[in-house]
């Protein structure tokens, strides 16, 4: 059984090409050989785990950055790795 | 031995092989592309032959320093350093051909390039690339198209040297056939797509078009993020147009005319 999102250690996939550009994410999976663009606070977040972190620390790293409620940033941030975990873009540890 | 060497996107492979009646079939089938006299060959290919098992897929791997390409009866080891490949294969043309692609492939990636699905074209010294998947019409226009010299109606090599990108014809062609080897200046860059209208294309259309038409296999990560790289470039330099050759091919050739 995998981790839990909001439990685990959360990083980004080693696998995983990815640069940015202007202010978007390009990441591609070499395995899946799809493409996949990162766009507004996606990109806070994809920076966010440059080091490896929690879920909290990441909603932590976003508020810093954005005027928005704790309950929204959760909400969002839980989506968005949830995304980015059935794309296999990140990985998590326990 | 028997060998044979040949220039394909500017870059020169020496090939050999103890079967000497593949190399004369190699030697025909590339005719266009057969160099002599060169001062140095870029890379040499070894060919072994050997009766491999079918259904394998096309996959490009990285294992240590060296790259394994597998594919339907093939199977190589490319030492990047040595500029040395080996390859195991039934002699055979087409399985030759597919591999040859599978090998330009990753090593465009080294030589500032890619492969890109696409019709190319040249004229008075200028290229214009027809990007897009099967079906979307681009051998349909190789047919169609007068004046021009058809570059490839499959795979077109887009190489930059120093600012400059250039595309280059390939012996990977879908229906059309006769290509002769030609290196030109790219000058436009076309989209082909489903939808009637003409419409310009952003840095981001432009960058995702040509991306999702790379033709690439390797699953090392530094090698998509060359590719990655390499796309950016391009697309900062050209923004492609969104046509349908199939339903307003005189509008195509006004467009490359303008």
């Amino acid at each position: 059984m995998s981790p839990d999102l909001f439990q685990a250690k959360i990083s980004r996939n080693p696998k995983v090409a990815w640069q940015k550009i202007e202010d978007k994410i390009v990441a591609v999976h070499p395995e899946k050989r799809r493409i996949h663009i990162i766009y507004d606070s996606g990109v806070s977040i994809w920076e966010a785990l440059a080091k490896p972190k929690r879920f909290e620390e990441i909603v932590d790293f976003i508020l810093e950055d954005y005027e928005v409620g704790e309950n929204i940033v959760n909400k969002d941030v839980g989506n968005f790795l949830k995304v980015l975990k059935d794309k296999e873009l990140i990985s998590l540890e326990e | 031995m028997s060998e044979v060497s040949l220039e394909i996107g500017k870059i020169i492979l020496r090939i050999e092989s103890r079967n000497e009646k593949f190399i004369d079939l190699i030697k025909k089938d590339y005719r266009n592309f057969l160099v002599k006299n060169y001062p140095q060959e870029d890379l040499n290919i070894f060919i072994s032959e050997k009766k491999l098992s079918s259904g394998n897929k096309i996959s490009v791997e990285k294992k240590g320093r060296d790259f394994i390409l597998r594919g339907e009866k093939f199977r190589a080891l490319f030492d990047r350093r040595k500029r040395f490949l080996n390859l195991y294969a039934d002699c055979n043309q087409s399985v030759f051909n597919t591999f040859l692609r599978v090998f330009y492939s990753l090593i465009l990636v080294f030589y500032e390039g890619v492969l890109v699905h696409s019709l190319g074209l040249a004229r008075a010294n200028k290229g214009y690339l027809f990007v897009g998947p099967s079906s979307s019409g681009k051998s349909t226009t190789a047919k169609r198209v007068r004046g021009f010299l058809v570059l490839s109606d499959e795979l077109v090599i887009l190489r930059r040297f120093k600012r400059r990108f250039y595309i280059f014809s390939t012996p990977f062609g879908g229906e059309y056939q006769g290509v002769r080897n030609r290196g030109v200046l790219l000058e436009k860059v076309f989209f082909l797509n489903g939808d009637k209208s003409v419409k310009n294309e952003d840095f981001w259309g432009t960058f995702l078009n040509f991306l999702s038409n790379t033709f690439f296999f390797p699953k090392d990560k530094e090698c998509v993020k060359r590719v990655i790289r390499f796309i950016r470039e391009v697309s900062l330099r050209f923004k492609g147009i969104r046509v349908n050759v199939l339903s307003n091919f005189e509008d195509v050739s006004r467009l490359i005319s303008s």
